[in-house]
């Protein structure tokens, strides 16, 4: 019930965003306090969601800095959280606060970068392991981490780039992530992001161990081409990506096609790749 | 199909909204009359009964919940090519918001909604005044089944509902009181959520304290 009146507010911020300064202060000063100092799991959760919408649709520049670095620090707090539900919503969060915190991101990123490691890096215990919901919950918690931290590449690049040992590490480690299976919607737009990273930023992949980087890259593109994840915009970019590898990397794609791991199907989504007409 | 489908709802849907307008009869044993069923269940109701609605499901309620299932199936399939039908389907939906005999007929009505807006919307291409007053109209009718509800599912899909029709309308659909007035009805739900859950906690806890009671 919480959540979706949560939902309500966020479509109120979405669309009369002129007009939600008194629910935001009531949310802020009453709300969310009492939700996140309860510690009730469904309270917090309530909490992260309206915090996302907060990020989402009104950005930034809504608040005052140390209002919004108070927001940004409440989402990381539940990162390494023990439950599931609240680790994949204070990582989805990280990633909309890449997606639309614009410049204010940069006072902000190492705290975000460092949430979205301990996110990914949080151990399923053999509790959450012999339950298939508890487990699935936990996989959709890490690959919400990993889909994050593509979006703070996709969406911050300026600022990453500008410290290359910093944008080599996080490329190489957010590839080395990928596929992610669980959450579809969020692989289908880290797969989206991939196609277009490959051929654009070839460089920070394929320079250090050029036959490893194409194994890692072609075995995702093999997982990705496939009707589940496709969507209108995806399929372009992750046949182009095949093709490019084909190209300038015709050796070493080839070798990667046999590696093993690769079976017959996920070779036909290779070859279904490189025969995509966009 | 859409298209191909659409053209034999003239056909198809006179019988589905007279199946969906049934309106339930139910006698009482050693009374020779059938009545209204709301009627009738009002009349045995315990008098202490508490305020939450009571669900039943007969033949004739059964048969106007596949009914109405299927409207929204079609208004949800078939998009724009519904348009022809959005009056009438909406005056079936629009008073089943708060038909107090089954709480998945209210639940499947106030669902369908933000779909008959959709329909509109894409026929006209645009949110034009006409989409933004059915908006006001569905909204009106949520808000007020909303007061009467009781169950908790219904007044999750009443909520969502309007959550749809808001961003179907997207901006300038609203004035300030009217997001104010919303704003502080999701805070009431989420206020009423939270005594629902502490009622249920001091519940589960006075048990608990019974059976500690019985132990010792």
């Amino acid at each position: 019930m919480q959540l979706c009146a949560a939902e309500l507010i966020g479509a109120l911020f979405k669309t009369h965003t002129q007009f939600v300064g008194k629910i935001v202060s009531t949310l802020r000063t009453d709300t969310l306090n009492a939700a996140f100092s309860s510690k009730i799991q469904k309270r917090m959760k309530f909490g992260l969601f309206v915090l996302d919408d907060m990020v989402e649709h009104l950005g930034p520049n809504y608040f005052a800095a140390e209002d919004y670095q108070t927001i940004v620090q409440t989402v990381c707090m539940f990162a390494n959280n023990k439950s599931a539900s609240l680790r994949q919503a204070s990582a989805y969060g990280i990633g909309v606060i890449a997606e639309h915190g614009g410049q204010s991101f940069a006072a902000h990123s190492e705290h975000c970068l460092k949430a979205l490691d301990e996110a990914i890096k949080f151990q399923m215990s053999g509790k959450v392991h012999e339950k298939k919901e508890k487990s699935t919950q936990f996989h959709h918690a890490r690959d919400n981490a990993i889909a994050s931290l593509g979006k703070v590449l996709f969406y911050q690049k300026a600022l990453i780039q500008s410290n290359k040992p910093i944008y080599d590490q996080l490329a190489q480690t957010w590839v080395g992530l990928l596929p992610i299976t669980h959450d579809i919607e969020e692989a289908q737009l880290q797969f989206e992001f991939l196609g277009n990273f490959v051929s654009q930023e070839s460089a920070v992949l394929f320079t250090a161990d050029p036959q490893a980087g194409v194994n890692q890259v072609v075995k995702i593109l093999a997982e990705a081409f496939q009707e589940k994840y496709f969507t209108e915009k995806n399929k372009t970019p992750m046949a182009n990506a095949v093709k490019y590898l084909n190209t300038q990397a015709n050796a070493q794609f080839m070798a990667a096609c046999q590696q093993a791991g690769m079976d017959d199907d996920l070779r036909a989504h290779i070859n279904d790749a490189f025969n995509f007409q966009g | 199909m859409k298209d191909k489908f659409a053209k034999y709802l003239p056909f198809v849907l006179p019988s589905i909204f007279s199946m969906a307008t049934l309106n339930p009869q139910m006698g009482v044993a050693g009374q020779a009359d059938i009545h209204a069923l709301s009627d009738v269940l009002n009349e045995i109701k315990p008098e202490n009964a508490d305020n939450k609605k009571t669900s039943i499901v007969t033949d004739e309620i059964e048969e106007k919940e596949v009914a109405i299932q299927m409207l929204s199936v079609f208004i949800d399939e078939l998009g724009d090519s519904f348009f022809e039908f959005v009056q009438q389907t909406q005056t079936v939906m629009l008073s089943l918001t708060n038909f107090a005999n089954n709480d998945s007929i209210r639940t499947t009505c106030v669902s369908a909604l933000p779909g008959l807006l959709k329909a509109v919307k894409s026929k006209h291409g645009t949110v034009d005044d006409q989409i933004r007053g059915l908006a006001r109209d569905y909204n009106a009718n949520i808000y007020k089944a909303m007061k009467e509800e009781t169950e908790t599912e219904c007044l999750c899909s009443q909520v969502s509902a309007m959550k749809e029709i808001l961003l179907e309308t997207g901006p300038g659909f609203l004035s300030e009181a009217e997001v104010q007035e919303l704003g502080d009805s999701a805070l009431r739900i989420i206020e009423k959520s939270l005594n629902r859950i502490k009622e249920l906690d001091d519940m589960k806890e006075e048990e608990q304290e019974d059976e500690d009671d019985e132990l010792d």
